[in-house]
């Protein structure tokens, strides 16, 4: 069972309730793994403080021309949909962070001439805490595409799941390809969102990227004592259903900013996270693996 | 045939349209013989709506009208790697001038050329 935690909008909780789920499921003897989708700013080892048990390097192919001299046909100028490459006088010029690594301009070469080699753009991190499959992917700094790497990290820990261990992805903001590459593969969508205009603005926006790539989904609303009551209404006017409130509570600030799990410092939230796990696993039942 | 020079418009036009500040992003390229000072072509920029890479898109835009040298306002750092390894000179003209005296100061010595850096 895969379960991705998205949100249109950051910081509305994402790594609190995907990391207290994954912790209150391993501590009651299920089979669990955690993986931190966010590679542009994962957190989620702050507070399930993983041991380490290996790292790798995670490479895209990139085209080069290996010492030939280019025709300057202009072919894999003309193919490539993001400009990533110019055909220019007996070279061609490759720019890296454009580069998707489809190797479409490989192809498109009259004389063959171009190779993919591999390129490092992160790395994906494979540990334990306490019990606990943990995953996590780091972009490197200065990439700038990293669905790829994304998508990466969500295969790796994902590949050899059987049918009673949950998966919980922590999928980064947004809903463009990076937050896909994270919630494509989900049996359910958790959606963490707030009673706020923005919360609601891109609550609509997430609730969208669910329909398009046709995922269940339910929600979860943090800081649900503050601000107002579109959220509600929207998501009562499409369906899903809302799985917890968690009102605001300083006790999990508190913890939280010193790296702890709130679980252990407010039963208030604990109950919650309990509630919501109970509202996810009833959901999920004859949902198949 | 002269020296080919494209110069970066707000939109389609011709030596009396104003220039566009920007290289990926502008309208329009004039391609001038800077010699004759008769226009050669005006080409739309089809990467203005690129997500990313505009720059290196209408750096292929120039190799492909094999201009020897582009007056822009200024150049993303993709573009200036783009067109300094296709061997295309850069040159800064300050806004709100036309075509025609954007041409004239850079014959005439008066716009600052872009350095060419090895990294």
């Amino acid at each position: 069972m895969i379960i991705s935690v998205a949100s249109g909008k950051g910081g509305t909780g994402k790594t609190l309730i995907s990391t207290s789920l994954a912790r209150l499921w391993a501590d009651g003897n299920k089979a669990v793994t955690y993986v931190d989708a966010d590679a542009e700013e994962p957190n989620g080892h702050l507070f399930l403080k993983p041991d380490v048990i290996d790292e790798k390097r995670f490479t895209v192919k990139i085209p080069t021309l290996e010492g030939r001299t280019c025709a300057a046909h202009g072919k894999c100028q003309e193919i490539c949909e993001f400009n990533a490459i110019l055909s220019a006088k007996g070279s061609v010029i490759v720019f890296d962070e454009l580069c998707h690594g489809c190797g479409a301009c490989v192809l498109a070469c009259p004389e063959g001439f171009l190779k993919e080699t591999e390129r490092e753009i992160g790395t994906i991190m494979h540990g334990d805490s306490n019990g606990l499959e943990f995953y996590s992917a780091t972009l490197d700094v200065g990439e700038a595409r990293v669905t790829p790497l994304i998508s990466g990290v969500v295969e790796a820990s994902t590949e050899n799941v059987d049918g009673d261990r949950l998966v919980v992805i922590d999928a980064p903001p947004g809903t463009s390809c990076s937050a896909m590459a994270a919630v494509e593969v989900a049996d359910l969508v958790l959606l963490v969102t707030e009673p706020t205009p923005f919360g609601e603005h891109d609550l609509i926006l997430a609730l969208e990227m669910g329909k398009a790539l046709g995922r269940k989904m339910a929600a979860v609303i943090n800081r649900s004592d503050i601000g107002s009551d579109g959220t509600r209404a929207l998501l009562e006017a499409r369906s899903i259903p809302v799985l917890a409130e968690i009102p605001f509570d300083r006790a999990v600030a508190e913890s939280y900013a010193v790296s702890r799990m709130p679980m252990e410092d407010s039963p208030k939230f604990a109950n919650s996270i309990v509630k919501l796990a109970q509202g996810l696993v009833s959901l999920t039942e004859g949902v198949s693996p | 045939m002269g020296k080919l020079v494209a110069i970066t418009l707000e939109r389609t036009g011709d030596l009396d349209t104003p220039i566009d500040p920007r290289f990926g992003r502008a309208g329009a390229f004039l391609i001038v013989d800077a010699e004759t000072r008769e226009i050669v072509s005006t080409i739309e920029n089809t990467s203005v709506e690129a997500a990313h890479g505009a720059g290196t898109g209408a750096a292929a835009t120039m190799s492909g009208a094999n201009v020897n040298a582009v007056i822009s306002g200024r150049f993303g750092p993709k573009a200036y790697d783009a067109l300094n390894r296709l061997g295309i000179q850069m040159w800064n003209a300050p806004q709100g001038l036309t075509a025609r005296e954007a041409l004239d100061k850079m014959i005439a010595g008066e716009l600052t050329q872009m350095q060419i850096v090895k990294y």
